[in-house]
């Protein structure tokens, strides 16, 4: 179960640094020196750990950054002892018999390994469909004024603002109404909710911040409005628009009740599976399927801050 | 003092003088713009001017009566603009005035609400910036910064469809005639200010424009660059022969560079002309106080005379032969005269003449000042005078040193009514040789 949590709350820790350069530095670089769900907490660590001249100056801040260290990682790593731990009792601080069994249990009962297929199935797909049907919005509220844009972005922003269960048995009655119950469409389009404002968001700040005289100097250069998009605009917006796309891919990833609404039983991805796991495998096992889980976010953690904000490319962006 | 008798003293000789310098530059405004007409830049295809309808071949660009309507306030106002081949010409005015509006409309950014817009001859009021024959060169220079400098210039060669080795080839030698060649692989982040700059401007020459339009290119580049790059771009005009509309606030960069000057206020062309012109004879009063500097004065016009009057009893007042202006209130309209009733007097610093009074008076009216400042500006001194008739700048040759009391002559008066040039007149000047004898009509040395 905390390696639920903890894969929620990287996802989280990105959503909220997505909207500032500097941020994501915080969580990326503990991706790559310390582990997922130390993405929860903010960058304070993580510039301290990038400069340790700074935190060898006060000890108060190096005893907080073993304190926060301890209190992330710990759990994680009792999750990880967990996934190998054969026999582990009380007094002992390591288990006492190792085992890969709770492995093979999971990749080779046949309802785990399905999971992990169809998890790996939706997520692509609401990816780009969101991407498909956000995009060119998202174009359009960073460059044109319209009557009801503010409002517009407000109610995508909305479906975040209520409890998620009470949205999905709303939208769940749509479903039934449209025969969409238990189909495909009808999970693509529950986890569609929530990845919709991410798609919106995040590349209508990244259009948002590419100067309409890049557009102007391509059109004035003789360039239609496609050649213009495609090799002026969109190239400068990528860096943003790849982060939603990460997002919206760990979100779709991650996304258990509306799936669990509409899905079951003919979808079960692997964040359902967690509940039955839960309540049906000894906790070794759930262990396991929990560190699967947070394999994907913690790749495409580290490609964003590998590819997207490396900063050589930072560098060429910057004029002047 | 006493009042002296209009035809006395050394204002006896000015009405020569003054006809010859009004008539003379007006007529010479026309003529300086279509002078250097020579084309010397090949464009195949897109810039060869087109036989329009309406569009007046021989043109560059042509705006006739143009209009934008920018939230609820008229930006550009009926604007009237004819640019021969060739001609490197300068939109001046203030911030907000709508030059950048002008230049924008010219290059297709935005569309006109009125007016048409001829490029070439041709009617291209409806075409978009895509397929127009301007190239415009920003700003901010807005390189692509995702681009190297190289490929920011092909850009616009492979948009229209050349070919990747002949398009890299063009690019290079533009490249070369701005002295960039080894920067072709590099990105525009890595350049400095002025390097960026003149990528900017190789990338709007390659695709050699019919007219290359400059939107405050220079604003961004530091003093000494700004001046270099200034007498580059003049160059570089000359050689290709582009014609050229450059946007600037810069009153000094405009005099300097362009060959005609195109002064903006609130979204109106108040004159048109060759920069000497501009400066001296700014056909409204808000030419002649954007351009230069200037000393402002109450006057009177009584049957072409122009009346100075300073004191406190109306006891001092210096009567002039005013010359009225050969300007016209339109292209048709008719002359603008000297009506009689108040008038607004011009001087600009360098035709206020101070004489230390070192000989006796002469029974002439003489305007007398304190010396208040004396700036030092290199070359010349800037003196502040309190005069009755208000506190007058002159510039004097360096090092004169006047101190205390000294005499003020006015040399060339702009007169303005209704903000309009109606006239000119041409104050005394005494020589520093001892006073003439009273009645002698020799004092006008200039």
């Amino acid at each position: 179960m905390s390696a639920a949590a903890g894969v929620g709350t990287a996802g989280v820790g990105t959503a909220d640094v997505g909207t500032g350069e500097l941020g994501l530095r915080g969580p990326s670089a503990q991706v790559g020196g310390a582990g997922p769900a130390t993405a929860h907490e903010p960058g304070v660590a993580a510039r301290r750990h990038w400069r340790p001249s700074r935190v060898a100056g006060t000890g108060a801040s190096g005893l907080l950054l073993v304190g926060l260290g301890l209190f992330i990682l710990a759990p994680l790593g009792m999750l990880v002892l967990w996934a190998f731990a054969d026999y582990w009792f009380f007094p002992s601080a390591f288990p006492s018999v190792w085992t890969l069994s709770w492995w093979k249990t999971v990749f080779s009962g046949g309802d785990l390994s399905t999971a992990v297929m169809w998890s790996f199935i939706f997520a692509p797909t609401v990816m780009v469909i969101s991407a498909v049907v956000c995009l060119p919005a998202a174009y359009v509220f960073a460059r044109r004024e319209f009557l009801g844009k503010r409002a517009m972005m407000m109610t995508l922003f909305a479906t975040n603002a209520f409890p998620k269960m009470g949205l999905y048995i709303a939208m769940a009655s749509v479903l039934y109404a449209l025969n969409l119950m238990g189909t495909f469409m009808g999970v693509v389009i529950i986890q569609l909710l929530n990845t919709l404002v991410i798609m919106t968001w995040i590349p209508a700040a990244a259009f948002a911040s590419v100067p309409p005289s890049l557009e102007e100097a391509a059109r004035d250069a003789g360039a239609g409005p496609w050649r213009t998009f495609f090799r002026v605009t969109f190239p400068l917006a990528s860096p943003g628009i790849v982060v939603a796309l990460i997002l919206a891919f760990l979100a779709s990833f991650d996304e258990a009740q509306g799936t669990f609404l509409v899905g079951v039983p003919n979808y079960v991805t692997m964040p359902v599976q967690m509940y039955s796991l839960v309540s049906d495998y000894p906790g070794p096992a759930t262990a396991v399927f929990a560190i699967l889980l947070t394999i994907p976010s913690l790749v495409l953690l580290a490609l964003v801050r590998k590819h997207v904000f490396s900063s050589t490319l930072a560098e060429g962006y910057r004029l002047r | 003092m006493t009042t002296a008798p209009a035809g006395s003293g050394m204002l006896g000789a000015a009405p020569d003088g003054t006809t010859a310098d009004g008539a003379t530059t007006d007529g010479a405004t026309t003529d300086g713009a279509t002078t250097d007409g020579a084309t010397g830049w090949a464009t195949p295809g897109q810039a060869t001017p087109g036989r329009g309808p309406e569009g007046t071949a021989a043109l560059s660009l042509e705006l006739r009566s143009v209009g934008k309507v920018l939230g609820g306030r008229s930006v550009v106002d009926g604007l009237d603009l004819q640019v021969p081949p060739g001609e490197l010409l300068c939109i001046l005015g203030p911030s907000g005035c709508g030059k950048t509006t002008t230049l924008r409309m010219i290059a297709g950014f935005m569309q006109p609400d009125s007016g048409r817009v001829f490029i070439g001859g041709k009617d291209m009021t409806e075409f978009g910036a895509q397929h127009r024959p301007t190239a415009m060169v920003f700003q901010n220079y807005a390189l692509w910064p995702h681009m190297t400098v190289l490929r920011n210039i092909t850009f616009g060669l492979r948009a229209r469809g050349m070919s990747k080795s002949a398009a890299n080839e063009r690019a290079y030698e533009a490249l070369r005639l701005v002295g960039l060649g080894p920067h072709a692989t590099r990105l525009p982040g890595g350049l400095s200010g002025g390097e960026q700059q003149r990528v900017a401007l190789a990338r709007a020459m390659v695709l050699e424009p019919a007219v290359l339009l400059m939107d405050e290119p220079l604003s961004n580049l530091d003093a000494q660059l700004r001046l270099r790059v200034r007498e580059e771009l003049v160059e570089l005009q000359q050689r290709t022969g582009v014609t050229m509309i450059f946007v600037t606030h810069d009153q000094d960069e405009a005099l300097s560079i362009a060959h005609r000057v195109a002064v903006m206020s609130e979204g109106r062309l108040d004159q048109v002309d060759p920069p000497a012109t501009v400066y001296r004879d700014p056909a409204t009063a808000f030419v002649a106080g954007f351009v230069g500097r200037l000393n402002v004065m109450a006057g009177t016009v009584q049957r072409a005379l122009l009346s100075l009057t300073w004191g406190t009893n109306n006891m001092s007042t210096i009567s002039l032969p005013a010359t009225p202006s050969s300007a016209r209130s339109g292209p048709d309209g008719p002359a603008i005269g000297l009506v009689d009733g108040p008038v607004e007097v011009a001087v600009r610093p360098e035709e206020v003449f101070l004489t230390d009074v070192t000989y006796p008076g002469t029974g002439q009216v003489f305007l007398e000042g304190n010396v208040v400042r004396t700036l030092s500006r290199g070359h010349f001194d800037e003196v502040l005078v309190t005069t009755p008739l208000g506190t007058l700048r002159a510039y004097v040759a360096a090092g004169t040193g006047h101190a205390g009391v000294v005499r003020v002559n006015l040399g060339r008066m702009l007169l303005y009514q209704s903000d309009r040039l109606v006239g000119t007149a041409i104050g005394f000047q005494l020589s520093h040789l001892p006073a003439p004898p009273p009645g002698q009509a020799d004092g006008l040395a200039r």
